[in-house]
């Protein structure tokens, strides 16, 4: 007889909630008791179910080909989200800017890589670069021991990495063939509050696609109950657009791919506040970063 | 049981052990008759047509290579196929964000689906296990369907379903067994 706890059981385990030696031990049990196996099974197929509950939807058609492609061999693998590492714990006052910068430049990468497949290879030698740019900028950061000379490399570093963006963005532009990256909004958010002076936040904005990526280091928890999160400002509402609430990574990093609540027009400004967890519809906790 | 007629069912099992092997016709068979329930599926728990491309084209590659392991003594080849593009989506889910903060609010989240699959007619045995399985859906008191599709197109633990609802652990386990036993009721007097 299989009581409540064996059913719960068996659903967790089909969910994929159940892990290591629980799983192991599951399975055991499954092995050993043909009852519980058919409990599985038949769970399974109820759960399996349930995709129903979401209507058909027609993949791309140009995703057919590359899925039919892959027998012969004669594909590349999915596209994968252009990624700079995540720097190591920063020791002068602004070391996330190059790390922020290259990572927003990335996604701009990113995005070109993901429209048109002829700018992969630029936009992965652009990503490459910045790599490398950080990279040395890391290295260079690590030899100056005085605060004062922290100081004036980072500033360099910045008005650096100011004109690498701009010389990037001009690139992808040429590259793309049209204005729309031109378009492209690239923000980065400030704080006036002395707790948060450590982190860094980047922006960038795509208002012909309507979305865009915002990526986060050094960043604390946002507190017991509570969530940042994202809204973008537009003139042409009262209130600001929920852009969505921030994942922060246990490393203080976070990146969300985002589509504001609402179309916007006109960005205006990108802030972030402290919120309840799990957002809300209206801003109503302080504002922490603000940017545009 | 998944509801499926018995013929349906075998064309299907025996198109995914013709894939296992190397029957790229079969391939192609199979992605037309599961493709669009799959990347709906996908796309509900990602939210993101990227990204739900992305898990489409690896989980497929993956049917490809491990349809040796498949089983149709102990699911049709659309359960089986379904547990792999789900898990694998939501492998993806938890990578994407940390996973207490990102799921919050997706499952129950209306999706803007792009559009309806209108290919899906030439499928009839499919549109017919779809309307069975809506029906039987319908028959699931509401809290009880809203804990599954938490734990199913949002990846939810009971532990976080419970947190999410501000419902007692117990009640949430007894929901989610209760509405699958029902599911599963449902779907054999349809079958």
């Amino acid at each position: 007889m299989i009581d409540d706890a064996a059913h719960d059981l068996a659903i967790e385990y089909l969910f994929g909630s159940l892990e290591g030696d629980a799983q192991r031990e599951f399975e055991a049990w499954i092995q050993s008791d043909p009852e519980l196996r058919k409990l599985v099974d038949d769970l399974r197929s109820a759960l399996a179910a349930v995709a129903h509950a979401a209507p058909p939807v027609a993949p791309p058609p140009a995703l057919r080909s590359r899925i039919l492609a892959l027998p012969s061999g004669d594909v590349a693998p999915p596209p994968v989200a252009v990624t700079v590492p995540s720097a190591p714990a920063p020791r002068a006052p602004v070391p996330w800017l190059p790390w922020a910068i290259a990572a927003g430049l990335a996604v701009v990468a990113g995005f070109a890589f993901l429209d048109r497949g002829r700018w992969r290879s630029t936009a992965q030698r652009v990503v490459a670069d910045l790599a490398a740019e950080k990279a040395t900028a890391e290295t260079a950061r690590d030899e100056v021991t005085s605060s004062a000379e922290r100081q004036l490399v980072a500033e360099t570093q910045i008005k650096n990495q100011g004109e690498l963006v701009t010389e990037l963005r001009e690139e992808l532009v040429r590259l793309r063939g049209r204005d729309a990256l031109a378009q492209m909004k690239i923000a980065t958010l400030s704080t006036q509050v002395a707790e948060f002076a450590r982190a860094g936040v980047v922006v960038v904005w795509d208002p012909e696609a309507q979305r865009g990526v915002i990526q986060l280091a050094n960043l604390q928890q946002a507190g017991e109950g509570k969530d940042y999160q994202l809204w973008v400002i537009d003139p042409r509402y009262p209130a600001p657009v929920n852009g969505g609430v921030l994942p922060v990574e246990a490393s203080g990093s976070a990146r969300l791919l985002f589509h504001p609540d609402q179309p916007v027009a006109s960005v205006n400004k990108f802030a972030i506040s402290v919120e309840r967890a799990g957002g809300v519809a209206k801003a109503e906790g302080p504002i922490v970063f603000i940017g545009d | 049981m998944t509801p499926p007629t018995d013929a349906s069912r075998q064309r299907d099992a025996d198109l995914l052990q013709r894939v296992a092997s190397g029957d790229e016709m079969a391939f192609a068979q199979l992605y037309d008759r599961f493709a669009p329930g799959l990347y709906s599926l996908v796309l509900r728990v990602l939210h993101d047509e990227a990204e739900a491309e992305d898990v489409l084209q690896e989980s497929f590659a993956h049917v490809w290579r491990r349809a040796g392991t498949y089983d149709p003594a102990r699911s049709s080849a659309f359960t089986w196929s379904v547990m792999i593009f789900r898990n694998r989506a939501i492998d993806r889910l938890r990578l994407r964000q940390r996973r207490a903060r990102t799921l919050d609010g997706a499952a129950t989240e209306a999706l803007r689906f792009p559009q309806q699959d209108d290919r899906s007619a030439a499928v009839p045995a499919m549109r017919e296990q779809q309307t069975l399985v809506r029906s039987a859906l319908t028959q699931i008191p509401g809290d009880q369907r809203e804990a599954v599709e938490l734990a199913f197109f949002g990846g939810l633990t009971h532990e976080e379903i419970a947190e999410r609802l501000a419902t007692p652990l117990g009640t949430i386990k007894a929901r989610i067994r209760r509405g699958l036993l029902k599911l599963r009721e449902c779907l054999k007097e349809g079958a």
